[in-house]
């Protein structure tokens, strides 16, 4: 109070001289706006291996995303993106080299609270899938039920989606229609489904964050293959970043076949900023690599980016398969990104 | 300089040495986050500041809210987003997730901080931040400081 009241005194002694002198010409200056034309692109290289009997090591160029977004109006905007994958399975064979649209779709925002999109865009579901990117997610094997597609990442429809904040809290919704594109777990496609869903979620004081998505896809030429899921989750940041706990619960009915569980707690320990170590622990029914038998992951990430655009990560993985007879090996792998 | 004119400097200076001596809590930090006059936003709890730097508040009290940042290495901004986002927050893979999920856009860069303040000045919605030690550079504008509340 002392030191305000001297600086004060000065201020008001000081008056009769000139104080800082701004260019004035600088006030005729626009103000700058966002780019009309935005290019974003990453690429990736993939080394994966394990000691599961029968498998092959995998290492290439595995994924390259590139993406646009122009600017049509205030606020409308247009966005496309193209995807090279090529990715191998659990046993290191390798997927079907394919050049996939991810997404494509036309947004209008008329705020933050209010978002609408047509056409292709990512399934908002729990804290994984929206951001699924191997250059945004903390790993380099995706959890169970994402690799398992229990809910599928891609929809083609409209959605409708929105964040309120309130004065300590932020909210985030979304409600969606649309035709599956996807498989739905195991290799049995939904053809010509449609879905129905939507997500919530709550973080308060930037600490606690609790969420739930409801999806429900109907086979409009089979009633039996319809299929309804529930994702819970929650995460928890008590150390203003240093320590990060996550937890993601899938729950998936099928009329007339069998449902499946997934589950994934995880802990991620911030070393520096550029620098993390992640543990997970992963289980639920494996339909795509264990034939619907449980499968039960423990794995260790540790992750650098040497520069904003690079970016380095190392894991390893102990998987026990309950089939008869168990199955357990190690899987490890090395990534790199680099983002254009 | 007239009569008149010393007159409005010595009036306006002695208004802002009685908000110094108020102290509005965003000064304990070597920095002032300051609105238009013309806004009717008094104050912003951090963590709503931390929402509008991070594009996830684009509007409080019915007014559109656009932040103004300094240029990137900037001793200001970044003892600002230390302040605001902690020293272990990775800024720029939290831009790469939003223009990938195509959410939220950054803040709008400028060159320096008496450009924050002709911005600030004209636009009510604009917030923008200078240093604390600037604080005499005030009087020539139509700016307020926010205060801001943990």
């Amino acid at each position: 109070m002392l030191f305000r009241c001297l600086l004060a005194a000065l201020l008001i002694a000081g008056l009769g001289l000139r104080g800082q002198n701004v260019d004035e010409s600088l006030l005729d200056m626009e103000a700058p706006r966002g780019e009309r034309f935005k290019f974003l692109g990453w690429a990736d290289f993939l080394y994966d291996d394990s000691d599961r009997p029968g498998t092959e090591s995998f290492h290439d160029i595995s994924q390259i995303y590139l993406n646009l977004q122009f600017r049509i109006a205030p606020g409308w905007r247009a966005f496309a993106e193209v995807e090279y994958e090529h990715l191998p399975n659990i046993r290191g064979t390798q997927t079907k080299t394919e050049i996939l649209l991810e997404r494509a779709f036309i947004e209008y925002k008329r705020s933050s609270a209010m978002r609408f999109r047509l056409g292709k865009f990512n399934t908002p579901a729990g804290i994984w899938k929206p951001l699924h990117w191997a250059v945004t997610v903390d790993t380099i094997t995706p959890p169970i039920m994402e690799e398992n597609g229990y809910i599928p990442i891609k929809s083609v429809g409209f959605e409708f989606c929105g964040t309120r904040s309130t004065r300590r809290g932020e909210m985030n919704y979304a409600l969606l229609a649309s035709d599956v594109t996807d498989r739905v777990g195991n290799d049995q496609s939904l053809d010509e489904a449609r879905a129905l869903g939507g997500d919530i979620n709550y973080t308060h004081a930037e600490k606690i964050k609790s969420g739930l998505s409801l999806y429900s896809y109907k086979e409009l030429k089979d009633n039996d293959s319809s299929v309804n899921g529930v994702l819970v989750y929650f995460e928890l940041d008590p150390w203003r970043g240093r320590l990060l706990c996550r937890s993601e619960f899938l729950a998936l009915e099928r009329r007339g076949g069998l449902g499946a569980r997934a589950f994934y707690g995880k802990l991620k320990y911030q070393l520096t900023p550029k620098q993390y170590l992640n543990y997970r622990y992963d289980r639920g029914d494996d339909e795509r690599n264990a034939e619907g038998n449980k499968r039960t992951i423990n794995s260790l990430t540790f992750a650098y980016w040497p520069t904003n655009n690079l970016r380095i990560k190392l894991e390893a993985g102990y998987n026990q398969i309950k089939s008869s007879p168990r199955e357990s090996f190690w899987r490890w792998a090395t990534w790199t990104g680099y983002i254009f | 300089m007239g009569d008149m004119d010393r007159l409005h400097f010595l009036m306006n200076g002695m208004m802002f040495a009685f908000f110094l001596v108020l102290l509005p809590q965003s000064r304990e930090h070597g920095f002032l986050v300051v609105t238009s006059q013309k806004s009717q936003i008094e104050s912003l709890t951090s963590f709503q500041l931390k929402q509008i730097y991070l594009g996830r508040l684009d509007r409080l009290k019915g007014i559109p809210l656009t932040p103004l940042q300094l240029k990137k290495g900037d001793p200001l901004r970044r003892g600002f987003e230390t302040y605001l986002f902690g020293e272990l927050f990775d800024l720029e893979n939290y831009w790469l997730g939003q223009s990938l999920k195509l959410e939220a856009e950054p803040p709008m860069t400028v060159g320096s901080w008496a450009l924050i303040l002709a911005f600030v000045e004209r636009n009510p919605g604009f917030i923008g931040y200078l240093p604390e030690d600037r604080v005499d550079a005030l009087a020539r504008y139509r700016v307020k400081i926010l205060r801001i509340e943990e």
